[in-house]
Parts: structure tokens; sequence; C-alpha cells
């Protein structure tokens, strides 16, 4: 036995030498630094910081009122307190060190079971915020009922609840039946897409899942009581799975309330067919593959339209022009100023003469505001304001010279802004709570006409449509209703609206013609599933629209007549009230206690092994890690033992001490060791070595794709390199830097495009007497260019050297560098490695029933590869190479298994004999 | 020597895993004085469980006997707390227990789910009645009454478990039947509130109270009053069925009301502990504790006792509402507080029995 698995945990944590080759992987980046405080109510510590004071006022208060609800939905109490740590935008959430993983601009909160944390952005709408803290206090609850039933009743083993119904009852008791869950639903029901309970998985994790479980739990509420799910949880302890404690709840199987939840959808939705249709039976498809949306017309005598697409994994501004291919106008999301455009929240814009394209985009902790120059596909203006964190929305001003655009400080409110091109300068059209949002400029520059929830109804999350007189400021209410009007667009002669609204359950398109200080709407649309992001046509005869079926977004055109007057009704625009809601609670502070953040270590894992072997003896270990609330600070400790060693207590002791503070831009660690043990690097050779030392390290990453690292180390070694006869002592210092890029899109078994690069030096030399032991060099590039929607050509070159008197050396062989050759069987002071991939889809899903249920697979793939490399000390010789086959399994989204088939060439003959290669991981 | 008390103690756990007793568990029925129970009480004595508790405490004599979630029942002498018995149940145990005269009826899972009949004096058991009845088993008289959770009722013979006659409700059923001299008052999952012959199991009437009944039906005179899912209170003739009065309370109500000194009582899940007027359903007062009532109060004297899940036990003067008295207790309470003699017992999630009275 010779390492037990805490030294190599060890090893990961306080490495300081030889492995000084850093890894791949994206980074998440602190660009702001934030005062933390903290806010106590009776039930929660709410973390926030300094200037969303009043949000996290406003979230202790929503906070306790949701919890009383759910004490009596759950007929529960929750007797610890709960840490809620609020962001008063998403760019900020994103930063979020509660979780390591990076987070996708979808989700909207989360709740870590670990330390029962919840955490959650503000997206700009106050009820919005509200629903999704409710939403994640239904999962706070959830698991503290089944914790505790389990433990009352002696269940050891935690029994988790399938997620469609997690994530169904959260969301049915946080929010009312949405316009979007109809529509899911219906889209599903009418395209044949609809995933019965048996088959969740296939949807695992999707919105379709959590509508489908929103919809599941509503029809459970219906058929067996709204206290159904008490009982449930109620009797969490009396079976294993949740389908026997579904059954001896309810009477019946999920195969029951399957079948009778489909039939009362049929029953409920079919007959809609009769007055309504998809987007592609009632107007025109202008794009076709992947997911289109947020259509901007170019003008001109014939259809010219920008938009967000996204059809291999990369959001990006595509122009259509009719008669052509589309064109590629911005590449977004591959390189740090693009990081995302926002293609759900946002829209790109089109100046009035054609010339100019704005569209928001994040880049280094913040939205920018770019212009480009829309045919020459150039960037003319990158503008990004002090005060303004994220950007949505811009509409130019009639002559080009201003954006007016919807942007939100950093206190989290969203308010409307206009931007002067020339100066840069920002000022501010609104400073309210209220959310507003979607602003377009009318064509003679009097006007801009936006979305907000500044009425009575806004309180409850729904939004109206508002007229902002340029010259005098004043605000007038366009639309008026409890529902949600959306994405208005003045047409060319700027005397109509067209906007999307849910006013008739679905989201349709209307249009509202503006005379004097009258108004009439009409309805354009009857879509059975949804019609959103109108925009007019140039000759204002028609509107392009993004239409959502079979799942996914497109853009679609339709004829109007603009003349037809049928069905309008007309009105009168009024004043918009000057404070139509005010928010609960903010002034918090007078309620709740507030304290200074303090950095208090709790624990996040404690684990222990022992583990005996007849020739070892005795092995044993702990590992424990520790953390603030917020993730900021990390500490590691590691204590393992060899009590078999024939050389003494110490001699088999591995200790370990880390600390990582990861709170600003600059992450920064350091360590303590004392370890006994074999080291190596990924491409490295075993040595065994005696270290005692320290360490400091830092790591500063530009972007969420690029950062440059460095690391200091001192220690004690007792170095056995026994591969080469030698052993050597002393102390050796080692320092190095290393530049890592990282910006590739992955599929389940590893990247399918983009580009990964990392190359650096470092040195390691004797303390005492200057000797440099060996200094080394290392360089790895890896490009994966995507052939098809699924098929990549993937090659990477790497290649690595280290001279002095004590060199590294570094090994090939095996499935992960030089296929076709023993694990490690090559080796030398200098490596050289090429690898060339084709990978492609072999089935797209492959469903194996067992007696315990059905296996899904859904990404079963091969590889067509060429491998060729070497590792010499003094003469390169000749290189070695592979080619050859094999497949890759992805298993629950955790392994890889991969299965290689080699023939081994010179380059001028190939071997008869085929090796074969069995891993677990992801491909290069 | 080393090896004989390991030998005892392994045989120990092997007798207590495959259901062992050990102690006593009946000290005769004569019950001795108990001090009244009127607040502010005293902690009398508090004894640590290997489980949480099943069911509420009962009075077995001088006894106090308990059920815990891990099937051990534990028995006390309900003056000083010194435990006299523990016996280990091999099943696992899914209903409050019952206690009549000698016999102690729970329910137990698994493959040989059943009711079991045990009897405490002899520490044997009397019979068992196969199958699933996760419902405290009611008695009257000779006869017990066993509920399943589909709806199955049976009524046994309480001498020897053969079954007398069946009824087959074909709905869900989630608290047990009450009985009263003539009649079975049955609630179920949809709401219908039965009035079923004792004898013969015919329906004599129901009544749609709208939601699921999760509270067992309180019974005086000529009243019935019952808890639904809804969070309503209703009350019904016991002649007819006939609806009363019904009242809103908004969340989920206890799994039994109180009733004592003309006021009824209902805790809820919105932390509130109703006082109602039972005749005309108007609310007296409402006594707000800081966590979701669970617990089953239970009234005696004009008081009510209480515990939530803000680990309290009030004492709740019926008439006014006002607190009386508080005790803070290591843990929430789900199980019923419960009368023993004179005393006051309750348990808690933590595993912790408490005893109270006047010393």
């Amino acid at each position: 036995m010779s390492a037990l698995k805490w030294a190599l945990v060890a090893l990961l944590l306080a490495t300081p030498a030889l492995a000084q080759f850093s890894s791949f992987g994206k980074n998440k980046v602190q660009f702001a630094e934030f005062d933390w405080q903290k806010m106590e109510t009776p039930h929660f510590d709410v973390f926030f910081f300094e200037e969303e004071k009043d949000l996290a006022a406003y979230a202790a208060h929503m906070a306790e009122h949701q919890y009383l609800d759910l004490e009596r939905k759950f007929a529960h109490s929750v007797q610890r307190r709960i840490p809620l740590i609020v962001y008063s935008s998403h760019i900020y959430f994103e930063q979020t060190n509660i979780i390591p993983n990076l987070l996708p601009e979808g989700v909207a909160g989360f709740t870590e079971y670990l330390k029962g944390r919840v955490a959650l952005p503000l997206s700009g709408s106050l009820p919005d915020f509200e629903r999704v803290l409710h939403h994640e206090l239904v999962h706070v609850f959830t698991f503290d009922r089944i914790a505790r039933v389990s433990e009352r009743h002696g269940v050891l083993d935690f029994r988790p609840a399938p997620l469609w119904f997690t994530e169904g009852l959260a969301e049915y008791w946080s929010s009312e039946w949405s316009s979007f869950g109809d529509m899911i639903i219906r889209d599903a029901l009418f395209s044949r897409r609809l995933v019965p309970i048996a088959q969740m998985y296939y949807i695992y994790g999707t919105f379709q899942m959590y509508k489908e479980g929103e919809s599941i739990c509503n029809f459970m509420a219906e058929r067996y009581g709204e206290d159904v799910f008490e009982q449930l949880f109620e009797n969490w302890w009396r079976a294993e799975t949740f389908e026997e404690i579904f059954s001896l709840t309810t009477g019946e199987s999920l195969e029951d309330l399957d079948e009778a939840w489909v039939y009362s959808l049929r029953k409920r939705y079919l007959p809609d067919i009769a007055a309504s249709d998809p987007p592609s039976q009632m107007a025109t498809a202008r794009t076709e593959t992947g997911f289109n949306i947020k259509p901007e017309v170019v003008t001109g005598d014939s259809l010219d339209f920008v938009y967000f697409t996204n059809f291999q994994g990369y959001t990006q501004i595509m122009r259509q022009r009719e008669g052509r291919e589309p064109e590629l106008v911005v590449e977004g999301e591959r390189l740090p100023v693009f990081e995302s455009l926002h293609p759900l929240s946002t829209r790109p814009a089109v100046s009035a003469d054609g010339s100019l394209l704005a569209f928001a985009a994040k880049s280094r902790g913040r939205d920018h505001l770019y212009v480009w120059d829309l045919e020459k596909k150039k960037q003319q203006r990158d503008l990004s304001f002090e005060k303004v964190v994220a950007i949505s929305t811009p509409s130019f001003s009639p002559d080009g010279q201003r954006i007016v655009f919807s942007g939100a400080q950093k206190s989290g409110l969203t308010d409307l802004y206009i931007a002067d091109l020339a100066s840069g300068s920002l000022t501010a059209l609104t400073s309210d709570l209220y959310h507003d949002r979607d602003p377009d400029w009318s064509p003679d520059g009097a006007r801009i006409v936006f979305s907000s929830d500044r009425f009575a109804g806004g309180r409850d999350g729904r939004y109206n449509l508002f007229l902002y007189e340029v010259a005098d400021g004043s605000i007038r209410q366009l639309s008026h209703g409890e529902h949600n009007d959306q994405h208005p667009s003045f047409s060319p002669t700027g005397d109509q609206v067209a906007f999307s609204s849910d006013r008739d359950t679905m989201f349709n398109l209307y249009v509202t013609r503006i005379a004097g200080q009258r108004s009439a709407t009409r309805r354009l649309t009857r879509v059975l599933t949804g019609a959103f992001d109108p925009v007019w046509r140039a000759d204002g005869e028609g509107l392009l629209f993004s239409g959502f079926e079979r799942g996914g977004f497109q853009v679609y055109e339709i004829e109007i007549a603009a003349t037809d007057s049928s069905g309008e009704v007309w009105g009168d625009l009024s004043a918009s009230a000057a404070e139509p809601w005010t928010l609960e609670g903010r002034q918090g502070e007078s309620l709740f206690a507030l304290r200074p953040y303090s950095s208090k270590m709790s624990l996040d894992i404690a684990q222990s092994q022992i583990s005996q072997d007849p020739e070892f003896g005795t092995s044993g270990g702990i590992q424990l890690a520790l953390s603030d609330v917020l993730g900021n600070d990390q500490y590691f400790f590691v204590l393992s033992h060899i009590a078999g060693s024939r050389t003494g207590f110490f001699d088999g002791l591995n200790v370990a001490l880390s600390r990582l503070h990861l709170g600003q831009q600059l992450n920064i660690a350091w360590g303590v060791f004392r370890l006994n043990d074999r080291f190596s690097s990924t491409f490295g050779r075993f040595v065994r070595e005696k270290r005692t030392g320290g360490y400091v390290s830092f790591s500063y990453p530009f972007s969420r794709h690029e950062r440059i690292e460095t690391r200091l180390s001192l220690r004690h070694a007792e170095i056995d390199r026994q591969f080469e006869g030698r052993q050597l002592s002393g102390w050796l210092a080692n320092n190095f830097v290393s530049y890592t890029h990282d910006s590739s899109l992955w599929i389940p078994t590893g990247p399918l495009e983009g580009k990964r690069y990392s190359f650096g030096i470092g040195q390691t030399v004797d303390f005492k007497t200057s000797r440099r032991f060996n200094a080394t060099l290392f360089g790895d590039y890896r490009h994966y260019f995507r052939l098809s929607q699924r098929t990549s050509y993937a090659m990477r070159y790497m290649g690595r050297r280290s001279a002095g008197d004590v060199p590294e050396y570094f090994s090939l062989g095996g499935s992960w560098t030089l296929r076709g050759y023993p694990w490690r069987s090559i080796w030398g002071s200098k490596m050289l490695l090429v690898n060339q991939e084709l990978r492609f889809p072999l089935v797209d899903r492959l469903v194996i029933g067992f007696p315990f249920g059905d296996m899904d697979f859904s990404a079963f793939r091969g590889a067509l590869f060429v491998d060729a490399g070497n590792a010499w000390n003094d003469e390169f010789g000749q290189w070695r190479g592979a080619v050859g086959t094999g497949v890759r399994l992805a298993l629950g989204g955790v392994f890889v298994f991969r299965l290689d088939a080699a023939r081994r060439t010179d380059f001028k003959s190939l071997g008869n004999n085929t090796h074969w290669d069995f891993f677990f991981g992801w491909d290069f | 020597m080393v090896f004989l008390p390991r030998v005892v103690g392994l045989l120990c756990i092997v007798l207590l895993l495959g259901g062992c007793s050990s102690g006593v568990f009946y000290a005769g029925e004569l019950r001795q004085d108990p001090s009244p129970s009127v607040p502010p009480l005293s902690l009398l004595w508090q004894q640590k469980m290997d489980a949480a508790p099943l069911g509420p405490a009962l009075a077995a004599g001088p006894l106090l006997l308990q059920l815990s979630t891990a099937a051990t029942l534990y028995a006390y002498e309900q003056q000083n707390g010194e435990r006299v018995g523990k016996r280990g149940y091999a099943d696992e145990v899914c209903s409050a227990p019952t206690l009549v005269g000698d016999l102690l009826l729970v329910s137990t899972l698994g493959n040989d789910a059943a009711v079991v009949a045990w009897d405490r004096r002899q520490q044997k058991e009397r019979w068992r009645y196969a199958g699933t009845y996760c419902i405290q088993t009611a008695v009257r008289g000779d006869t017990a009454y066993v509920t399943g959770e589909g709806g199955a009722l049976r009524a046994l013979d309480l001498v020897n478990g053969e079954e007398l006659w069946r009824q087959r409700l074909a709905v869900r059923v989630r608290v047990a039947p009450v009985v009263s001299d003539e009649e079975i008052f049955l609630g179920d999952g949809k709401g219908i509130l039965r009035a079923l012959n004792r004898f013969d199991g015919e329906e004599i009437w129901r009544q749609d109270l709208g939601s699921g009944v999760r509270s067992a039906v309180v019974a005086e005179g000529e009243w019935l009053w019952v808890g639904t899912a809804a969070g309503r209170v209703a009350a019904l003739a016991k002649e007819s069925g006939e609806l009363r009065w019904q009242v809103e309370l908004a969340a989920l109500p206890t799994e039994h009301l109180a009733l004592t000194a003309g006021v009824l009582a209902v805790g809820t899940a919105d932390r509130r502990l109703y006082g109602l007027d039972p005749q005309s359903g108007e609310q007296i007062w409402s006594f707000a504790t800081q966590g979701a009532i669970r617990s089953s109060p239970v009234g005696v004297g004009g008081v009510f006792y209480c515990a939530s899940s803000d680990e309290y036990l009030y004492a709740v003067e019926a008439e006014s509402g006002k607190m009386l008295w508080k005790f803070r207790l290591e843990g929430a309470v789900i199980e019923p507080v419960a009368l023993v003699g004179g005393y006051v017992a309750v348990a808690t999630e933590k595993k912790v029995l408490y005893v109270f009275g006047r010393r």
C-alpha cells in the first residue's frame, strides 16, 4: 500500500514542487469586492453588502413572511437558523463561492444542503425575487422535514425525493400557475413531447421538468387534497423509494397518477386547438435550426434582421437578409470581452439608418454597452458605467446619437437610462424601485415606450406599458390590467405599438394605436403556445417575432393590416401613479439586528477512514474542510498515518493544512505540510519523498477564461528517485508561473468546441547551496473544431522540458496520452505529444431496460485517433505513434467510460497487435 | 470469567432485537390520588429514551407507559420516574398504542404487519391480526376497531382477535375512528365523515365536510367536532350528522381536539392554539406560540396543555386563553400531550420524556 487517499488529497492541496503545472478549467472571478454585513431575523441570517441594504431588509421581511406560510403548509418548523445570501445582481451572484460550480444565467437561485444556505440574486423584478426566495425556502423545508422525520424514526440513510417532485412542489408552493407553464405544457402536449413521470429523467433539470413537476403537484393537490404533500413527508420513513411512499400515502401508484394527470391535461388543453395554432401554422418561419430569438429589423426594402442564436452552445448575433445565408455578426461567449450576451433578458438594437448595432454584453464583471458598425462588423464604442452593473434592451434614438436602455445599479434597482454615444455620459430617466424594462424609442424621438411594474398590479409581478415623454419626463400609462404586457415596439410611423401580452392566458401579439391622448388595442394573433418580441417590418405591414414551438424558439413573420381597427376599444392615456406600491420591510434596519460580517468557520466535510493490510499494517486518516458562510475563506486539514511503517510513528505521518482565500480577484492560498508519500504530476514519474515545508500561491483570473498563477514553496525534502536509484535531500525552494486559457464548450464526454492552452515555467533550487535542481518549461495547446452539431475534430500539442542537476521526468503511455503503449512506459526529461482525434456520436440515446428500471445513456460516442509522441533524455530517437478507434460512454454525468483499441505505428508501417486501453475520464 | 458477561450482553441484545421483555409493565389498576394538575406545575422527572416517542404516554395504574419509534415500550413509576420495564418489539411499529386493561394494542409494519395485542401482565403476545393498520386502534367494550389507511375497517374480538365483521370504505383514512355506545365515527381523506353502527358496520349517516378529515372526532352529548385538512373545524349533530357550524382556521389542525370548561381547543400549524365556543364555533381566543403546533392539546380542569415546535409546553386558561405557565423542553413536540393520572406528560423529538405535576 503506497498511499492513503487522504495523502492523495493532501497532494492536491499542498503539492508545492514537482507537480507544479496548472490544470484547465474556467474561473469564477471576484470582480467586485463587497463589505458584507449580517441582518438577524427570528429565523434567518441575511447576508448582504452595504449597497443592497434596502434589498436585504426587504428580503428579510419576505423570508419571515414566507417562513410562516411554509410552516403552515409543511406543518413543520425549521429549528435552525437559515443563512440567506442576497445578491443585487445576477452578475454578482455568479461570483459566489458558496458552491464551486459556475452558475449559468438560467439559475435564479439555489439552496445548498451542506450548510443549508440559500443564495439568490435580484433579477430586476422584486416580485420575481420574492417568488424565487419562496421557491428556495420550499427546498429548505422539504429537506428539513424529510431529515427530521427520518431521524425521528431512526432512518439513517437520506432518501432523496425525485427532482421533478422537489422542483415541482417548490414551483407549486411558491407561485400561481403562470402563462409560461401553460405554454410549456401545451407545447409538450401538442408536439407529443410530454414526458411521463416514469421517464422524467429524459428532461432532468430542464424548464420543462420544472413545469411538468408543478403541473403534477397541482394535480396531486386536486386529486388527493392539499395536505397530500404533508402526508407524503410524514410517511417518508416508511419506504425506501418515492414510488412506495407515494403508494402507501395515496393508495395509488405513480402510474395511476400519471395516467390521470395526462388525461386531465388532454381534457383541459385539447379543445384549444380549435381556436388557436402553433406559430408554424399561422406565420412564416424565418429561421430554422437552433434556438433563435429577439429579432431586430434593419431598415431597408427587403427583409433584413439581426437576432440572437444559440445553435451550437454559444450565443451569437446573426444577420439574416432575404435570399442570403445567415451571417455571423457578433461571436459571443468565447472570449472574455463578450462573456455573455444575455439572450434571455435583452435584445440587440439597430439604428434607424441601419448602420449601427447596439447590444449589451458581460465583460469582466459588469455589462458593457457595445456599438458596432453593422456592415463592417467592427466595434465602434464600448461603454460601461460606474453606476450601472447590468444593462439590457438598448434602443437607439432616431438620430443614432443616444441609446436608451434598462440598467441595474449596485443596489439592484432597475431603471431607464440614456447614454450619449459621443460623450459617454449617462442620464437616468427613472429612479425608483419599479422594474422598468424593454424601452423602445419612438421614430420622432419624442417618446419612449417601456414595460414596467409601476402600477398596482405590479406588486403581484404584472407588467403594463408606459410612455415616457422625453421633453418633460412625464410618464403615462398606456395599457392597463392584471396581466403581463412586454416587449413594446413602435411602428415605423410612430402611431402604433406592438407588444406581447398574456392578457388572454397565452402570450400573444397585440397592437395599440395611439392618437393624441387616447389609445386603442387590438389582438393580432391566437397562438397556441407563445409569441414574443414583436418588431415592425420596415414597411409597417408586417411583424417579426419570437415564437415558441416544439420546445424551442424561432423567428417568424406575419403580415398585418395596418388599417385594421376591428376589435379596438378606445381609452384615455392616464398619468402614472407616483407611488402605486411600496416595499414592505424596507426600513428593516429598525426591525432586525445588524451585525458586521465575521468570517466564522463551520464544517463542510469531516471524513475518516481506517483500513488494514496484511503487509503494510493499519492505516487511517481524517479529512476536514471548513469554510465561512460565504465560502470566501476555506481551510482544509488532512491527517493520515500508516501504523505499520517500519520506520516509526513520525515516518508514517502525513499532515497538511491549507487555507484558501477567494474573496477577491486575486485568489491566495497558503499551506504547511509534512508528507511522506509517492508524488507525481499527471505526466510525471513517481518519486518517494518526505517533505516538510510550506507554500504560498496566487491565482489571478482576468476573466472566466484566462488566469495567471504563481506559487512559491520552501520545503525540506528527502527524495528517493527509485526509478533512477538516486537519493537526495536538502532545503528546496520552488517557484513557477503559468498562464492558462480555457474557452472550451463541453458535452458529457469532454470538450466539443473551443480551445484550451496553458504554458509556464518553473524552477527548483537548493536553498542552502543555491544549486539549481531543475528548471522546467511546459506548454499545452488544445483546439476543438466543431464539424457539425455533435461532431468535432480535436487536436492537442504538448511539450515539456526539464533541465538541471535533478531534472523532472515526464512519462507517456496509456489512454490519456499515447494510446497503444503501456501506462507511463515511456519517460524522459523532455517530452513531446501530438494527438489528433475525430469525435462523433454513435448512438444518440441508449436505453437499457433492467428489472429495477430503465437506464438511459445519453452520450454514447465514438473516436478515431492518431497519436504521436516521445519522451527522451539525450536523443529524441524516433516518433512513437498509434492509430485507433474508441468508444466513450457517459455514465450519469459523473464518469466517462473510455475504451480505445490502438495499433502502434512508426509512421512507416502499422503494427499487427491491437492494444486495448480502458480508462475512466473525459476526453482530452 | 470475562467471557461470561459478554455472552450475557450479547444475548440481551439478541433478545431485545428479537422482541424481549424485561421488568414490570403491570402494577395493578389501583390509582394513587395524584395532585390536581393546576399550573404552575413542577417538573417531577424526566427520562431519556432510545428514540423519539410514538403516541402519547399512557396511564397504566401507577405506571406510565411510553412507546418509542424504535419499537421500545418503557414503563416508569409515575411518581418518581423510576424505570421499571423496557420491552423491544421485533418489528417496526407504525401507530400510537392503545391500552385497554391488560392489553396493549400496537400496529407493526413489515412482512408480518399486524395489529398485535400484548398482554402486559403475562408479558406475552395474546393475539395478532395480520395486515397493515397504521392507525391507532379504537376500543369499545370487548371489541377492537382496527383501521387501515386504505379504508379497511375491521371489528375484532378483543379477547382472541377474531374478526367479527368488516367494512370496506374504499377511501383513504388518516385518523383513528372514535367509538361511542352505538356508533363508530370515521372521517376519510375525501372529507366524508361517517357514522357506522358499531355492531355491524352499517352506515347510519354521512356528511361531506369538503376536505379530508385530519382530526379524530370529539363526541360529547349530542355533538361531534372534527377538524379538516383545509383548516376548518366543523360541528355536527351526533344523531343525524347535520352540520351545525364550520369555522376556518386556515392551517392544518392537530390530530386531536380538546374540550374542557365549555371550550373547544384546536392547535394548528400556524402556531396558534384556538379556543372555540363548541356551540357556535365562535373564536373566543387564540394563543400564539413560536412554532407550528403538531402536538395535540389536552384539556383538564379548565386548563389546556399544549406543546409546540418552539420547544415549550404551555398551560393556557380555557376561559380566557391566557398563558398560565410554560416550560422550556429539549426538543420540539410532535406527539400529543397526555394526562397520566394527575400528571402531565410530554415527550420530545429529542427523546426526552417529561412528567409534570404538583409537588
